[in-house]
């Protein structure tokens, strides 16, 4: 009796460590690669003189483990590396870079805030990255000595509090009407079909395909699907489509969950039986992901507020030519970094430096941004107005690429909040 | 047949060494990014499954030779948060050797796309998990029952002090069982990386099931296992596709019923 009691002692021990590391689809508290390290100055690459004085601190918060940790790391790693491309400083003031993760769980978002704002000092802190920890957090958010730079949270359940500003294209943004009419008379598409992520941004972003998108191009929607966060298997969703030539399939599907998805679609022959595979947000990253796809990709649609790597730009190309030299890869995810980058840079130059009143970097944070993607202004909520990509994966030099298509200017979210989008 | 891969593996080692080892699950993250690894130097799949399965057991035995083996059996507490501390460990040098992205390792030529069945398509890759995990099933049941090495393991697990009191080289054995079980975690990791792919994170999000698969088949009976095994991945894959919301703790269920009314599990020995 007393064997049989320490082995269900142990097995109670092993599911208590197992469900505590499992929750929120997350892993290890410990900080990844990169944690809480200084900018380095980038040595031949630094622009004008060594920086010198107290550091500015910016604090990096978001998931560093599980299905999205990989276009995390991406968006902070890139805003690091245009950091350290001018030699680790912004208006002549060191910059330091100190990472917390949240695992996706509220309450650990707060104390490794509470963290960053109290025993590290930051100056601001970019993340949330989840949507959940963001729309849950933001009264707590609101009431923080500290100024929060959101570069992606996509539900429309949190809007930036005074001391915050929000670069992303939300849920709303993509739910633009001239897409849905677009996919009507461009490819003669009249049903959908939606493969959603089960959870706060996934049903927001369906929410606005099935109430904006669709009804603009008289497309009806046949089935709608709903899978957790880290969906090992489409198996079962995939053979339950309806397929047909006037068939789209959408939804909101993201990082290691998209990634699956547009594998077991070739795999399941889906690609050939429907005539659109097209999501929004980051379904298809030329930086995540990517490379590892190969034909599975090719063909499907992407739209969203990250330009693809053959945008017409010159000075864009330029960064597309570095950030390729740096990560060996083509930009995508990492233009929210980059965006993030251009952001801070601007506001913290235009105070010279002086980044302690708060409420004045909040303002110089939603100044209007002229950037080689185009010109990017905020709200009075603090809210981007941008322009979306429509983009389809093609393959360019062996290598899955997007490709630009068209773009949606002017895509916006409704200020004041909308009450009923209020927690 | 991958989550029967995996768990065969851990039924086994904790069936005959009662080592819970919660870095099991780090073998088979671990044996999917070296698999890929492998698989870019050599553009050989087989190769890949070689090298992660074999690289694994090597890594195994190093834990266990290493740390594990200090322990008497009695001390589950501290073998459990040793391992997870290890799974922790191994999961940050993951990340740190192979980065955040998604990582996926391409199956031969002739397991791409899938299989025309009428109006189904069914992808290949996925036949042939069905297949190589049957007949594994049945190699590592015929191991058990029919060899001599495996009646050695079989009276480990009844009665090891018996067994070393009869002249079995109990410590040699323990350190060859604990090797299989890495190998065979480490090899689901590479059959695994074409079909789910490899990510940080990967590692936690199979342990649960893993575990779960232990508690209800009963730990070191392959049957058990196998018949456990399909019962998690089915209720899994059904509440995930019908009952999303149910989808994050569908495992739970079974688990707790097993563990309030036979805590040995479905065919496990009483321990």
């Amino acid at each position: 009796m007393t064997t049989l009691r320490r082995t269900i002692a142990a097995w109670l021990t092993v599911l208590a460590l197992a469900s505590a590391a499992c929750s929120g689809a997350s892993g290890p508290g410990a900080q990844p690669q990169g944690a809480a390290q200084p900018a380095k100055p980038a040595g031949g690459s630094a622009q004008g003189a060594a920086p010198a004085g107290e550091p500015i601190k910016i604090g990096e918060i978001a998931e560093y483990t599980g299905p999205f940790a990989a276009t995390n790391l991406r968006a902070y790693e890139t805003l690091e590396w245009l950091v350290q491309r001018d030699g680790g400083q912004i208006a002549g003031r060191p910059v330091q870079f100190i990472r917390a993760e949240d695992q996706a769980k509220v309450d650990v978002f707060q104390s490794e805030a509470r963290r960053l704002i109290e025993a590290q000092q930051v100056d601001m802190i970019v993340g949330p990255i989840n949507s959940g920890v963001a729309s849950s957090a933001q009264q707590w958010m609101n009431q923080q000595p500290t100024v929060w730079i959101i570069p992606e949270v996509g539900t429309v359940h949190y809007y930036p509090g005074d001391n915050a500003v929000r670069s992303v294209a939300t849920s709303w943004h993509m739910a633009l009407p001239d897409l849905g009419k677009y996919f009507a008379e461009t490819h003669g598409i009249r049903k959908a079909v939606t493969i959603g992520l089960d959870y706060a941004a996934g049903r927001d972003f369906v929410d606005g395909e099935v109430q904006k998108i669709f009804p603009a191009g008289g497309i009806e929607v046949l089935r709608q699907f709903w899978v957790p966060v880290g969906n090992a298997d489409f198996g079962p969703v995939i053979s339950q489509i309806p397929t047909g030539d006037d068939v789209m399939v959408t939804g909101a599907l993201w990082s290691a969950d998209a990634v699956r998805f547009m594998q077991q679609a070739t795999d399941f022959g889906l690609k050939s039986k429907v005539k659109l595979i097209v999501f929004p947000a980051a379904f298809a990253n030329d930086d995540v992901g990517m490379d590892t796809l190969g034909p599975a990709a090719e063909g499907m649609y992407v739209y969203n507020e990250m330009p693809p790597p053959d945008y017409p730009s010159p000075e864009y190309q330029e960064f597309v030519k570095a950030f390729r030299q740096q990560f060996k890869v083509a930009p995508g995810y990492a233009t929210k970094g980059y965006i993030t980058y251009l952001q801070i840079k601007q506001a913290v130059e235009s105070l010279q430096g002086r980044v302690d009143d708060r409420q004045a970097l909040v303002r110089a944070l939603r100044q209007p941004l002229k950037t080689p993607i185009g010109e990017i202004t905020f709200d009075n909520c603090g809210n981007a107005v941008r322009t979306l990509y429509l983009k389809q994966i093609k393959v360019v030099d062996g290598q899955d690429e997007t490709s630009l298509i068209k773009e949606f200017p002017n895509s916006s979210i409704p200020c004041p909040q909308p009450a009923e989008w209020k927690g | 047949m991958l989550l029967f891969v995996l768990s065969a593996g851990l039924s086994i080692t904790f069936g005959l060494m009662r080592i819970i080892n919660m870095a099991h699950t780090s073998f088979y993250l671990l044996g999917g990014y070296v698999g890929i690894a492998v698989w870019t130097q050599t553009r050989s799949f087989w190769l890949a499954v070689v090298v992660g399965a074999v690289g694994m057991a090597v890594a195994g035995l190093v834990l266990y030779s290493g740390f594990l083996r200090r322990f008497s059996k009695e001390d589950e507490l501290p073998q459990v948060l040793l391992t997870f501390g290890v799974l922790l460990i191994l999961a940050d040098v993951a990340l740190i050797a192979w980065g955040g992205d998604v990582k996926r390792l391409p199956p031969p030529d002739f397991l791409q796309g899938g299989i025309e069945l009428g109006p189904l398509t069914y992808p290949r890759y996925r036949f042939f998990l069905i297949v190589s995990g049957l007949v594994m099933a049945v190699l590592l049941w015929l191991f058990v029952s029919r060899t001599r090495l495996g009646s050695l393991v079989r009276a480990g697990v009844d009665d090891a002090e018996t067994a070393q009191s009869i002249g079995i080289n109990m410590p040699l054995l323990f350190v060859l069982v604990f090797g299989f079980g890495s190998l065979l975690a480490g090899l689901a990791g590479v059959l695994g990386a074409p079909y789910l792919g490899v990510y940080p994170g990967l590692d936690f999000e199979t342990m649960l099931l893993a575990f779960a698969v232990i508690i209800v088949g009963g730990a070191g009976s392959i049957e058990g296992a196998f018949i456990a095994a399909l019962v998690v991945a089915a209720v899994d894959t059904f509440t995930k596709t019908y009952l999303p919301g149910l989808g994050y703790f569908s495992v739970y269920a079974p688990m707790a019923l097993i563990l309030a009314f036979r805590p040995n599990g479905l065919l496990g020995r009483s321990l």
